[in-house]
């Protein structure tokens, strides 16, 4: 192992609570993952379940769709039935059913009422809106990282740097840093995808199932090794492209040629960051239970006198936004953290760092 | 040196407001105008098409004008009738690249932290929030807030007009929808039903 695993997490801290500003970046990564909006909702489904069941129980309803002869001898049998169907709305049961069927048709006959182009504007408008959206995500958090990346780097230096300076180093790489990330997601994700394709095609040939299936195994395996070095390859080159200026092709290959060289210092430190964000999970929880059980207490016990319960909900609302800030904090740190830690992997992997402590020493040995 | 008046909370605070409001307004008027113009047939068409409205217009289309009126005259339509401009440290209107990084990227940073960022121009001798201290600008008061104020009230006023229009409308024709379709349910089914 090249790298001082015991110096990059106590310089990492140093650097963490050092500069304060480089949580406002350390924030926006955690923010980052918001910028998503291809996850599934239980609304949504929710809403189709519901759309399911207007659609297979308009079908239901006797008499849906009618055509125009079907109408003028239903307009007869409806003046000869007239009287006892209105005896039949007295039954509470008829009446329900017959409003919860109104409701299913208006909807349905609103519904395909609506002309074909609508609903391609409003695809086009969505999709133009979406796409303006994830242009905007990725551009805010390839910018936080790079400018977080160069703050990490000029705190390690001892030279101080605000919000300005940093957002002002890191701007130029952030395009650089989209297609770096663009790549390599797409390098890690094609192999994958290539061995469940051959694992599919297997059970299409049955002659070669077996062999095939078996290949697709092992690249299934491979893959999942290649993803890791491609990952891996992939954050020591973000930090390459940034502190090096390179482009995103040059800095990619050099990360990935570093993390392949030291593979183990990579994956030792990414098992420690992992370890770090589970404790930092396992922590949370323990904080928020105690807080929230305590709330719904305060809540309970205080619902029997009235004005008691306006002043518990009042701080219990305080004490959740207090947690959200604490938490936001506490995440913006880890984040500044775990990126410090890989910046000070990659520069003793490719440059001996020396220890702030050292050089406090060497200074005032001279 | 010129002596530059910046901007207080309160003045960029009411600025805000009036660009929301004034969306508000349109959204409002829009929905009214589609609502009026909606029968039992082609509500839910009049529906998306107001959706298609706020994610084209409030969505795409404001992000685009809003640079260009910065980079043009100097601040949204809020900003201007309250009579404040941005402009760069050095006194230099932005370009509509800058405006759109300052209102889009930049902003975001003032948002973490609840709004945190936001604050600091209670802090800062320039009165510079987080976003204007990334894209090095300043957001300089020209003249008097008064007008801003007023027309923030005038533009509350008509919102809640039209919100209780709206509230009306959608209501009657929901009424008139129902009584119709409770019509032809009847007519259709009940023959059906009864046997």
């Amino acid at each position: 192992m090249k790298s001082d695993l015991g110096l990059i997490l106590r310089e990492s801290y140093k650097i963490t609570f050092k500069n304060k500003w480089l949580w406002v970046f350390g924030a926006l990564l955690i923010g980052g993952s918001s910028f998503n909006f291809f996850s599934s909702s239980d609304f949504s489904k929710n809403d189709k379940k519901e759309f399911k069941n207007i659609s297979n129980s308009v079908y239901d309803i006797p008499g849906f769709p009618i055509s125009k002869e079907d109408e003028a001898g239903l307009k007869e049998v409806d003046k000869l039935l007239s009287q006892y169907s209105n005896d039949f709305k007295e039954i509470p049961y008829y009446s329900g059913s017959t409003k919860s069927n109104q409701n299913e048709i208006s909807t349905l006959l609103a519904i395909t009422n609506v002309p074909k182009y609508y609903w391609a504007l409003l695809g086009l408008a969505f999709l133009a809106f979406l796409f303006l959206m994830v242009i905007l995500g990725l551009y805010v958090k390839s910018w936080a990282t790079c400018a977080l990346i160069k703050g990490i780097d000029s705190t390690s230096q001892n030279i101080n740097v605000g919000l300005k300076e940093m957002s002002n180093l890191g701007r130029p790489h952030a395009v650089e840093l989209i297609k770096l990330n663009i790549f390599s997601t797409l390098l890690a994700i094609i192999p994958i995808g290539l061995s469940f394709l051959i694992m599919v095609i297997s059970f299409a040939i049955p002659s070669l199932t077996v062999l095939l299936g078996l290949i697709g195994f092992v690249m299934l395996l491979a893959s999942f090794v290649f993803m890791l070095l491609v990952f891996a390859g992939a954050v020591l080159g973000k930090i390459s492209l940034v502190l090096g200026g390179k482009k995103w092709k040059e800095a990619f290959v050099d990360g990935f040629n570093t993390a392949k060289k030291y593979i183990l210092d990579v994956v030792i430190l990414g098992i420690v960051n992992c370890c770090i964000g589970l404790l930092f999970t396992c922590l949370s929880i323990l904080v928020i239970l105690p807080l929230v059980i305590g709330m719904i207490v305060g809540i309970m016990g205080a619902s029997i006198v009235p004005p008691l319960l306006l002043i518990v909900v009042s701080i219990g609302i305080l004490v959740f936004i207090g947690i959200i800030i604490l938490f936001t904090a506490a995440g913006a740190a880890f984040s500044v953290f775990k990126q410090s830690t890989w910046v000070l992997l990659y520069k003793q992997l490719t440059q001996p760092i020396v220890s702030n402590d050292i050089k406090e020493e060497n200074t005032d040995g001279k | 040196m010129e002596n530059k008046m910046y901007s207080s909370f309160f003045n960029r605070l009411v600025a805000f407001m009036l660009d929301i409001f004034i969306l508000y307004v349109l959204g409002a008027l829009v929905f009214i105008l589609l609502l009026n113009s909606s029968n039992n047939e082609n509500y839910i068409g009049n529906i998306i098409l107001f959706i298609t409205y706020i994610l084209l217009v409030h969505g795409i289309l404001m992000l685009f004008l809003n640079a260009y009126l910065v980079s043009k005259f100097g601040g949204t339509v809020g900003k201007l009738i309250s009579g404040l401009n941005i402009e760069n440290e050095d006194g230099s209107r932005l370009t509509v690249k800058q405006a759109i990084f300052r209102e889009y990227i930049a902003k975001t940073v003032s948002f973490v932290f609840f709004g945190l960022g936001f604050f600091w121009i209670f802090k800062t001798p320039k009165k510079q929030a987080w976003h204007d201290m990334i894209s090095s600008t300043v957001v300089v008061k020209k003249r008097n807030i008064i007008l801003g104020i007023l027309s923030l009230i005038l533009l509350i006023a008509l919102f809640i007009y039209l919100s209780i229009v709206a509230v009306t409308s959608a209501s009657d024709l929901s009424k008139s929808f129902n009584g119709s379709v409770k019509n032809k349910v009847n007519y259709n089914s009940n023959p059906f039903n009864i046997y």
